[in-house]
């Protein structure tokens, strides 16, 4: 019977199965009983030994064909490795053959996945000695893991001697991809992996109950695909341009003082109101700023302020509370503010006057304290809607940063080159 | 795509908060003016005038 003959007869079980690359097969292996046979010299397979056959089944079965990134492939191969030296380590890695592109893998991790093809061509490193990064196609790449592996366990077929394990690895990552050099005393091979979602593969190859993701995968991109930088970037932009205008807001306000008075307790009627005089606004529809002051000494004054445009009767209100405290408490102290102000919004130019209704702290206060300066400003530039801008501006990249932290934290914490602090 | 699609979405956004910047600055209006009394943040009588009592320390 011949080696490549179609559905193969395994020489260990005699049980059948079909083969897929046929001669380009170095390695078999029954699916049935686990025999692994690698091909010495011409059409001889020779019968290494069983591999473990209790241990996880393949959830793409071999043969299954699907349409993975636009190419067609078909499922040659299964195997299970582990890191040597730590057997609970283990991923799992489908071959892929294409008739006419050759043979690519899948590797899954934890329900990560990533799609593997070798590169045709040596790609041009640059090293640096002290980090362990590499530069390819213009990306640069960071060494995440590096080890040797055991198979445990494999089926189908494999265009390579599956029993030869004598390789170091290298992996370098800069997600979604990752470059793999496998070593040995004879090779340099170079791999190329882009990390694939799970759905991907469940829809290419009609398959259901792929594993759970679990933790960050070595290649796993950010979820939205966005980095931090960029939505920094974008809203660093837009505080400029807010800035800018808050810029000629400044230029063009007037700031014109269109009122300015010291009022005495003693000049309250008896409904405790102080009426101003008449004055102009001619700025319309623009910020008017009040502006109090009061001599306060351990004391506190709450002003209701009342604008009144006398020839619409409109008005506009605000409340605006000084308060100043000081003494000694092992060192001079003080609290508070002897003067503050409070912005009456879109004011359209007219006549006007304010009513104030004052409410002084202390009664019997000094008498000379009893009063307020009141200085009202037209056209004012409103620099805390800048300060607010900044703020929800600067929420999402905080976001952003902090979230890619988290999860750049996660992603290392499976590598012993972590480049964060980690126990 | 999807990076396009939010990036997109946040410049958008961007847009949106600095018109309404730009507007603000142009009718002279505080996003958030709490001292200023108006229409909304009226209670409905003048009698809250002055100290509420939550500057306890005043009572």
């Amino acid at each position: 019977m011949s080696a490549f003959s179609n559905p193969h007869t395994c020489p260990t079980c005699l049980k059948t199965w079909n083969l897929i690359i046929q001669a380009q097969a170095i390695s078999r292996v029954c699916p049935h009983c686990h025999s692994l046979f690698i091909l010495r010299g011409k059409n001889r397979f020779e019968s290494q030994k069983k591999l473990d056959s209790s241990i996880h089944t393949s959830k793409i079965p071999l043969g299954s064909k699907g349409i993975l990134r636009g190419t067609n492939y078909e499922v040659c191969g299964f195997s299970i490795k582990a890191e040597r030296g730590s057997p609970n380590y283990a991923w799992r890695e489908y071959m892929l053959f294409n008739p006419e592109l050759g043979y690519a893998s899948l590797s899954e991790y934890n329900g990560h996945w990533g799609l593997f093809e070798e590169l045709n061509e040596f790609p041009r490193i640059k090293t640096n000695s002290t980090t362990h990064d590499i530069a390819y196609q213009e990306r640069s790449f960071q060494l995440f893991s590096r080890y040797r592996f055991n198979v445990l366990k494999a089926e189908g077929e494999f265009p390579f001697d599956l029993s030869n394990t004598d390789c170091k690895i290298f992996e370098f990552i800069s997600p979604p991809y990752t470059l793999v050099n496998e070593v040995s005393d004879d090779s340099n091979n170079w791999y190329l992996g882009e990390y694939i979602n799970k759905s991907e593969i469940e829809k290419a190859f009609q398959v259901t109950a792929l594993p759970q993701r679990l933790g960050v995968g070595a290649a796993q991109p950010l979820a939205g695909n966005f980095k931090a930088k960029e939505i920094t970037t974008i809203s660093a932009v837009f505080v400029f341009l807010a800035a800018l205008l808050q810029a000629a807001f400044g230029y063009m306000a007037a700031e014109e003082v269109v009122f300015s008075h010291t009022y005495y307790r003693s000049e309250m009627d008896t409904s405790k109101t102080i009426r101003s005089g008449s004055f102009h606004i001619q700025h319309d529809q623009k910020a008017l700023e009040l502006i109090l002051f009061s001599p306060l000494n351990n004391n506190w004054l709450d002003v209701d302020a009342e604008l009144i445009n006398e020839e619409t009767g409109e008005r506009f209100e605000a409340l605006k509370s000084l308060e100043f405290y000081s003494g000694y408490d092992e060192g001079y102290w003080t609290e508070g503010d002897k003067e503050g102000s409070v912005v009456l919004s879109s004011v359209p130019k007219g006549r006007y006057h304010f009513n104030f209704y004052p409410d002084f702290g202390s009664p019997g206060g000094l008498l000379e304290n009893d009063k307020f300066t009141v200085e009202a400003k037209s056209d004012v530039p409103l620099f805390s809607n800048l300060l607010w801008l900044i703020l929800f501006a600067s929420l999402v990249p905080i976001f952003a940063h902090l979230r890619e932290y988290y999860l750049e934290y996660n992603r290392w914490a499976n590598s012993d080159f972590s480049p964060y602090h980690q126990e | 795509m999807k990076k396009i699609k939010f990036l997109h979405l946040y410049s958008l956004v961007l847009s949106g908060m600095l018109g309404y910047f730009a507007y603000l600055g142009y009718v002279g209006k505080k996003f958030y003016n709490p001292d200023e009394i108006t229409e909304k943040s009226k209670p409905g009588t003048r009698t809250y005038r002055g100290r509420t009592g939550s500057h306890f320390y005043h009572k």
